[in-house]
């Protein structure tokens, strides 16, 4: 690994752009987004900062069921998404599909359509929650970057740590 | 639905307590009789809801009724319905003047379910008569701009997923039930 | 002759603008079609859809409790408003009356959550202006309502707090003190953005004038909630059409429709500021109000046939359900309108004639729930004033001017 891959993943885990796409959501989670970004808890504190392309961002919230109409569009977005691009699905309906599973124009999680990196479950969760699973994944980024954080890395679960290796790969 | 069922849907309210109201459904009745018919017309025991059944090549006169003598401006929405054998049109509307929402309802044979369209008379229907024709397969003929409207691009034509004998030939509704997290390499 | 005599007419090509399903200016998928001609536009098309999650469908297949959680999720802000007009339409099928205090917690539930979602337009709204510290500032605040709607009913946005047949939750002592020192703090920064609404020239110059909604147009558009009132149309369920303790505030006499002559973005925005301030006045004479009793009354699951119409006025309009119950434990039909869906015809209206620049404020002075749509407007570009012409038409025509020339 140069000198300058080194320096670009120090800069990625530093400060990651996060972009929020809604793909059949109840606003619920937007909303709580936005609240985890406002001053309160501000998220920009951990370098995170939400931008409105996809093409300038490392990190896609997906909120919501995806539904028929949306599935194309959506997997359009994440191409659209430079490399190596990660995709955090927030809320219960993002996850699996939620309350909405037995309709007939939703397919389930935001994982039928695009890979997930991370799951934050909740209906819709807390900005405390948003937040810990945003520093949650710059843990486990750094460690797949290897770039040594003064945090202490908490053991990640098999399938997550394969998925986010392929993605840096890719 | 049967005729009995139908019948004790309806929950007449008692004449007091319900004064304005029955006075302006005596006046409707008397002003249009043989548009409305009496059976399905009713006050209801809910304060300030009326309910008008309508013929369906009177609706527009009804409406046009509506508009000039009772000032009616505020259009809420369009619910469509399956009773089995006819499928049903409800227009809500509310009379800010009387402060009474009135609903006034249309029954259309299954074979034909076709009536004219009021989106000329009052724009706010448009798209709502859209959405009855997409999930009902009612159609309001005459409607300005007939389009998609909620479902996917790829839906099918001749099926319409509200009506009560929409058997899912796709299996749409079991999918999302059964699906689980999909593995990196499936994409 | 020269051609310089004749008076030269220069029309700007038509140009049309997508936005949507993804931009930046909007928080959830829709798309718009601006069709331009230079700066202005003069033609608006909106397409939803993309939210269309089936609801109605899935709920006949549940059975009354099960829908009522599903209402929540139409929408995550106005969540207690579906939650709660479904329990009162359950409730009316059954022809239950629910005790007093169910009906003053309810409506304080309701009430909590207009202002937290006025405050949430508030912010998007300075947002859209570019005037982003007092976005930072209202959403700050908006943190205490958020608090007092957790403490209230133990989450911050599904709240859940209605059942059929009542509420959930109780108001203790010590909540209700917990309650009333949040609600004067909210007033007080409550009335600061209004003057800030009013007398800030960043927000004021951006909105005066913008987007003008005539009251004769609103009313022919049914235009709803502040949208509606902005422009003078009295449109307000809590006064026209009053259910639960929406009666009893009625009849106390202290409080009023909000009404703005305007009939522009700024009349929509201080309907809305000066609303909230009611708002908190209502909570507080809901609290210092709130009669002794049970919190809920028993309903048997299985409810008579019957039709109900339920109206109420969530913070963007006017909500109705339509419930068709069939002696079963599951709804025979059940039909949402949203108030979002009503004010896409006005809105599209107030678009036209005006500049690009305005576009995103005049959207969001609708304050738009697509999740609650989930549906389809279009409109038509046909404007009376101005005679348009597509272009290949008016190529023909130069042609054909020309060849008369010759």
């Amino acid at each position: 690994m140069g000198f300058l891959r080194k320096l670009i993943n120090r800069a990625r885990v530093k400060s990651p752009y996060v972009f929020h796409f809604n793909s059949g959501s109840c606003n619920g989670c937007d909303i709580e987004i936005i609240a985890a970004l406002m001053p309160r808890l501000d998220l920009e504190r951990f370098g995170i900062k939400l931008v409105g392309s996809p093409r300038h961002a490392d990190v896609m919230l997906c909120t919501g069921p995806v539904t028929e109409q949306i599935k194309p569009r959506l997997q359009r977005i994440y191409e659209q998404m430079a490399e190596p691009k990660f995709v955090v699905a927030i809320g219960s309906c993002a996850c699996s599909g939620g309350v909405f599973r037995g309709s007939y124009n939703v397919l389930g999680g935001v994982d039928q359509a695009i890979p997930v990196t991370a799951y934050i479950p909740g209906c819709p969760p807390k900005p405390s929650a948003i937040t810990y699973g945003a520093y949650k994944l710059l843990e486990v980024l750094s460690e797949q970057l290897g770039i040594s954080e003064d945090v202490a890395a908490e053991p990640v679960a098999e399938e997550q740590t394969e998925s986010i290796k392929e993605a840096v790969e890719a | 639905m049967t005729e009995t069922e139908s019948v004790t849907e309806h929950h007449m309210a008692p004449e007091e307590e319900h004064e304005e109201e029955y006075a302006l459904f005596r006046q409707v009745m008397a002003d249009l009789e043989g548009d409305v018919l009496i059976e399905g017309s009713y006050v209801h025991k809910q304060p300030r809801r009326l309910f008008f059944q309508v013929l369906p090549d009177k609706l527009r006169d009804v409406v046009q009724y509506f508009m000039t003598t009772h000032d009616m401006w505020q259009a809420s929405t369009l619910s469509g319905r399956d009773l089995g054998d006819d499928l049903q049109a409800n227009y809500h509307f509310f009379l800010n003047d009387q402060k009474i929402a009135i609903t006034l309802r249309v029954n259309v044979p299954r074979n034909k379910p076709e009536y004219s369209s009021i989106t000329d008379l009052m724009p706010a229907f448009e798209f709502v008569e859209n959405e009855l024709r997409e999930l009902f397969g009612v159609i309001p003929v005459g409607h300005p701009k007939p389009r998609r409207c909620e479902l996917p691009e790829n839906w099918p034509k001749n099926e319409y997923p509200m009506r009560k004998d929409w058997a899912d030939p796709r299996g749409l509704m079991q999918r999302s039930k059964t699906t689980g997290p999909k593995k990196p390499e499936e994409y | 002759m020269t051609e310089s005599d004749e008076p030269r007419i220069v029309i700007p090509p038509r140009v049309t603008i997508p936005i949507g399903p993804q931009h930046p200016a909007l928080k959830e998928p829709g798309m718009f079609k601006l069709t331009v001609e230079g700066e202005r536009i003069i033609d608006a098309e909106v397409n939803i859809g993309y939210n269309h999650r089936s609801i109605e469908k899935i709920a006949e297949g549940r059975t009354f409790l099960q829908v009522l959680y599903l209402a929540e999720r139409i929408c995550g802000i106005c969540s207690a408003t579906h939650n709660g007009t479904l329990a009162q339409a359950v409730e009316a099928a059954a022809e239950v009356e629910i005790p007093e205090r169910a009906k003053f917690i309810r409506t304080l539930t309701w009430e909590l959550e207009r202002i937290h979602s006025h405050i949430l337009w508030l912010g998007v709204a300075f947002h859209e202006v570019g005037f982003d510290t007092a976005f930072m500032y209202s959403w700050r605040d908006r943190e205490v309502v958020m608090d007092l709607l957790e403490t209230l009913s133990g989450n911050r946005v599904n709240y859940a707090m209605n059942t059929i047949g009542g509420v959930r939750r109780d108001v203790t002592d010590s909540l209700k003190e917990t309650l009333l020192k949040g609600l004067d703090k909210l007033e007080e920064r409550m009335k600061y953005y209004r003057d800030v609404a009013i007398y800030e020239k960043t927000f004021w110059n951006r909105v005066d004038g913008v987007g003008v909604l005539p009251n004769k147009i609103a009313k022919s558009h049914g235009a709803v909630g502040p949208t509606g009132r902005g422009s003078n149309v009295p449109t307000d369920v809590r006064f026209n059409d009053p259910t639960q303790a929406y009666v009893h505030l009625r009849d106390s006499g202290e409080f009023e429709m909000v009404l703005s002559d305007r009939e522009d973005v700024a009349g929509r925005a201080i309907v809305r500021v000066v609303e909230t301030i009611e708002a908190v006045r209502m909570c507080r004479w809901l609290l210092h109000n709130l009669p002794d009793g049970p919190i809920r009354e028993r309903v048997r699951p299985r409810i008579q046939p019957n039709e109900v119409l339920a109206r109420y006025e969530a913070p963007r309009g006017e909500v109705i359900h339509y419930l068709v119950t069939n002696g079963s434990d599951k709804p025979e039909r059940w039909k949402v309108r949203a108030p979002t869906h009503a004010n896409w015809v006005s809105m599209a209206y107030t678009l036209r004639g005006g500049y690009l620049a305005d576009a995103p404020i005049i959207l969001a002075a609708i304050d738009p729930c697509f999740s609650c749509t989930d549906r389809v407007v279009l409109v038509d570009a046909e404007d009376e004033t101005i005679q348009l012409k597509p272009l290949d038409v008016l190529r023909a025509e130069s042609n054909k001017w020309y060849e008369s020339r010759t």
